[in-house]
Order: C-alpha cells, then structure tokens, then sequence
C-alpha cells in the first residue's frame, strides 16, 4: 500500500490559508478595549450636627461643604434652657472666624427646619447666634444642617 | 491508502508562534503619558462696609480662560446679624486707576448661588459692588469670587 502524497503547491496554499486564517480572527479581537467601568453611585444629602455652648452675645457655627448644587436646611433643635435665637447660612471670611450670613431667622428650637437656601458646590457655614435673649450663663444649642 | 497530512509539524509550528506573538502584542496599551497636575478654581472672599451711594471693588487675577462666578453672599447692618436683602449693584470688569472700569453688571439681591457669571480670558479684573439707590445707612457686604 504506497501514500498518496499531495503536491508541494498544494501544500504550501494549505499553510498559506491557515495562517490567513489565523490573522483573520486575531485582528478585530485586537484592541477590543471595551472594559466594563464601575457605574458610579450617586451620594445623597449629607447631615451634621453641632452641640455646643454659646455665650451671652456669642454664636456658634459650624462649616460644611456641598459637593454639588442643591439645597442646605437647618434646624435649630435644640437650645437649654429654652430661648430664641438667631439662625443663618452664609459663608466664612477669608480671615476670622466670622459666618457671613446671607439669610437669617429668629426662631425657637424645633424638629423641622426653620430656614434654607440654594446653594452652589463650596464650603459654607451655619449656626446660631444670640439676638439677646441669652442669660450670663450662656446657653447649649445643638443645631443640624442638611446638605447636598 | 494512507493520505498525508497537508501541514507538516514544523509548520504547524510555526503558525502558532505567530498567533502567540500577535496575542501577547493584542491589548497591549502601555503607552507612557505624561501626568497633568488638574488646576482647580480658586475661591476669593472680600468684605466691607458699603456706603449710602458707595461703592467698593476688588481685584482678582485669572491663570486661564473660563468661568467666574460672582456672589454677593452677605449684607447684614451688624455683625452677625440679622442679613438683609437689599438689592445692590454687583458688577465685573478691568480695574482702570482707582476704580473698576465694568464691563458687566446686574442688580442683585444676597443668596448663596452666583448672581453674577462670565468668561474670562487670562487678565487681571475687578468684581465691584455698589448702591442703587436701596441703602438708607452702612451696610457690611461679602462678596464671594470662583474663578479659573
């Protein structure tokens, strides 16, 4: 029984075609980058309290950033003993401590918020201040401030 | 009839060596680049005590082109309060001598999102506030500026 041998030219196309073939199915494969990216999660409203003591005449602050437009309510939970006082929100001078208010409310503590406002992305401040209701022995406010 | 096979090893070989050094040069992305230090908008606060038919300005240098936001943030009689809302004049524009030559303005009222924005080439400018005409005494302003 002799082998049937194919011929060379026959041979070399078979080669040829096969790494066609080959080059064929590695070139749209190649720089397929298209790399799943982690969907980023949209943060929702931040919240922070501050408790503090507050002196006859004194006011007590507290500096917060929005890290995007929105909407900053403040409450004035609590104050002991009892008292009406100022609240505002405005934003720090470049120096001192001072709150610049840029809007304000006399009001007594309670659960909801006495006073908002639109703000842009930055960093501002909240607090109380004495609008001279408070007695030598100052008083404790706890005020908390909803931000975006 | 034994029939031959039409690849011989060494061929076969050979292929694969290609198809190896095309994969493990597929996706390969490493290009060196050179890192950019990202430049963030530089926030400037400025306050003062406006004058019945007064005005202040303050000057501020732009490193690139972009947007300038400008808020009047505070007006309050007394510090820290109560704010008032009297509708100024807020204006941008080049300082020219001792005053601010405005190329830009409108009347605006305090709050915390940006009553004033613009684009702005690479220069020094000037943001000014003034009195309409709404001032019955001395007010305290601040005035917040983001620019590039």
């Amino acid at each position: 029984m002799s082998a049937v041998e194919l011929p060379r030219a026959h041979v070399r196309t078979a080669w040829s075609a096969a790494a066609l073939l080959a080059l064929a199915l590695l070139v749209p494969a190649c720089g397929n980058d298209d790399t799943p990216t982690t969907p980023t999660t949209p943060t929702g409203p931040v919240t922070e309290t501050l408790t503090g003591s507050m002196a006859k005449g004194g006011i007590a602050v507290r500096t917060f950033t929005a890290t995007q437009s929105g909407t900053v309510s403040v409450t004035l939970t609590s104050v002991v003993p009892a008292s009406t006082l100022g609240l505002g929100i405005g934003i720090r001078a470049t120096t001192g401590a001072d709150c610049k208010f840029s809007t304000t409310v006399n009001t007594a503590a309670g659960a909801t918020a006495q006073l908002t406002a639109a703000v842009d992305a930055g960093t501002y401040c909240a607090g109380a201040y004495d609008i001279g209701n408070v007695g030598s022995d100052g008083v404790t406010v706890t005020v908390t401030v909803t931000h975006p | 009839m034994k029939t031959s096979w039409p690849f011989s090893a060494r061929s076969v070989l050979a292929v694969l060596a290609v198809v190896g050094l095309l994969t493990a040069s597929c996706g390969n992305d490493d290009s060196a680049t050179t890192p950019t230090t990202p430049t963030g908008p530089a926030t400037e606060v400025f306050s003062g005590t406006l004058d019945v038919q007064g005005s202040s300005f303050y000057s501020f240098t732009t490193s690139t082109s972009g947007t300038v936001s400008i808020t009047l943030a505070s007006l309050v009689a007394t510090q820290p309060g109560p704010a008032l809302n009297s509708v100024l004049g807020l204006a941008v524009g080049a300082p020219l001598g001792t005053d601010c030559n405005v190329t830009s303005s409108i009347n605006a009222a305090p709050g915390l999102t940006a009553q004033l924005t613009t684009t702005l080439s690479p220069a020094t400018y000037c943001a000014r506030v003034y009195d309409i005409g709404n001032l019955a005494a001395s007010v305290n302003f601040t005035v917040r500026i983001v620019h590039p």
